[in-house]
């Protein structure tokens, strides 16, 4: 093979199926062989045929069921740890203060992956992620209010509508009213209520509401608490700091103590509900 | 006041800021939706490990989230995440042991006659074809294949000479056909 079709082969390797790349510079020659030359031509095209059937196998890769909640989950937990980069750091500018990457595979070993070094984090991590993603799962199969198996999306969408319902009613002031104890809000909420009401569910539950706003202007955030649903067993036993829902500038997460169910609805992002809730950071 | 661009990003990959042209800023949570298969895909056919694409994909997520405010376009957050997952591989392959290209048997320069048949060519045995590459190898190819980057694009991202990374990607290439053509013909 001549150094001048070795160079024409590349410029054919080089080229983007459905691309315009043939006008670059570096192409030129390459553009005007295969107007003259009907075997080139022919030799770009075969490979342009197996390049899109190569780019097409590029996409198939089965993907872990679950690894969208499990990095939410670790996300979560990394927030609530209050970052784990404690070097000051973070990689992207560790990589940029790395030497040229021409000669990234012709390096020694000269010290342990980062991946290694970050063992540990990313197993408690990993743990916690678990749990959130068991959490997400279980809400999921919660009974909610048929015996039937409600998804979570129906649920939140549920959620949602009690915003207006609360919203239509006077919270009553006085916490200090006879509530059964079970309504205790402690283990769910950072936040103390300054109000409260029956909300009104169908299928004969019971739910009380308490107000979490700071005052009369801020925006929606409430704890709905449900006490007649012995068929729930798979809940979170506390609120994780990753919302069920977060779409629409609303926040809705749930957990169960017991047989309690807990609904915070926070309006705002995820940081904002993330200040409603305690946080749960796992041993180290 | 805007952000400074992310350094690691080409200059055309920044676009402009939200405050600029109106746009809202993108949610970490939404882009993990949005994206974790892609960055999981890629991740796959960098590492050919599951376990390892799976950390490379949270580790992205993790950076993103932190350095999100750097992200000053949305709609160039699948390139930015590609950005980010890059670098963590070539982070983590620089502290391990070197494999060279002499160290594999890659064919000389010629596309093959015969065609590949759809019906044998999949992704497992593209990645054992894919696994048979030396890093700078396997890289350029999947910037090429996966996030769909000119010969140019991949010189700037990886600040390797416009020659350096067609001759790589005409011989890493070479190496795919011929590996995935010997397999067909065997099947067929």
């Amino acid at each position: 093979m001549s150094t001048q079709d070795k160079r024409i082969l590349e410029a054919i390797d080089a080229c983007r199926t459905g691309s315009d790349d043939l006008s670059m510079p570096e192409l030129h020659e390459l553009a005007g062989r295969i107007e003259q030359d009907a075997d080139v031509q022919a030799l770009f095209d075969q490979s342009q045929r197996l390049d899109a059937m190569i780019g097409e196998a590029f996409e198939e890769v089965p993907v872990p069921n679950g690894l969208a909640e499990q990095i939410s989950a670790s996300l979560g937990a990394m927030d609530a740890a209050g970052d784990v980069d404690t070097s000051g750091h973070s990689l992207i500018e560790q990589s940029e203060r790395d030497e040229d990457e021409s000669a990234v595979v012709n390096r020694p070993v000269v010290q342990n992956s980062p991946v290694a070094s970050r063992a540990a984090f990313l197993k408690w991590v990993a743990v916690a992620a678990s749990i959130a993603a068991c959490f997400t799962v279980a809400v999921g199969a919660v009974h909610f209010f048929t015996p039937r198996e409600m998804e979570v999306e129906a649920f939140t969408k549920e959620a949602r509508q009690w915003i207006n319902d609360l919203q239509q009613n006077p919270w009553k002031l006085d916490l200090d009213a006879p509530l059964p104890s079970h309504y205790n809000i402690e283990p769910s909420v950072v936040i103390a209520p300054r109000g409260w009401q029956q909300l009104e569910v169908p299928y004969g539950s019971k739910a009380v509401a308490f107000d979490l706003r700071k005052n009369e202007g801020s925006p929606f955030a409430a704890l709905v608490v449900f006490d007649t649903y012995d068929g729930i067993e798979k809940v979170g036993s506390v609120l994780s700091p990753v919302p069920l829902s977060n779409t629409g500038n609303v926040c809705i997460g749930a957990c169960k103590v017991e047989n309690t169910l807990y609904v915070l609805i926070v309006e705002g992002n995820v940081d904002q509900y993330r200040r409603f809730i305690k946080s749960q950071l796992p041993p180290v | 006041m805007a952000e400074k661009p992310l350094p690691l990003m080409a200059e055309d990959d920044v676009g402009t800021s939200p405050e600029s042209n109106g746009d809202t800023w993108p949610d970490i949570h939404n882009l993990i939706a949005d994206y974790h298969t892609d960055l999981y895909r890629y991740a796959y056919r960098l590492t050919g490990k599951q376990d390892e694409s799976e950390d490379l994909t949270q580790q992205t997520f993790m950076i993103a989230h932190q350095k999100i405010n750097q992200l000053r376009d949305p709609l160039l957050a699948r390139s930015w995440l590609f950005t980010v997952l890059r670098n963590c591989f070539l982070k983590i392959k620089r502290k391990q042991l070197p494999r060279t290209a002499a160290s594999i048997e890659v064919d000389v320069n010629d596309i093959p006659e015969t065609r590949l048949n759809e019906d044998n060519f999949d992704g497992e045995l593209l990645q054992n074809a894919l696994d048979q590459l030396p890093d700078e190898f396997r890289l350029v190819l999947v910037m090429f294949f996966f996030e769909g980057c000119s010969y140019k694009d991949i010189a700037e991202k990886l600040e390797l000479p416009i020659g350096t990374v067609m001759s790589r990607l005409s011989r890493a290439k070479s190496h795919l056909r011929g590996k995935l053509t010997t397999a067909d013909a065997l099947m067929g």
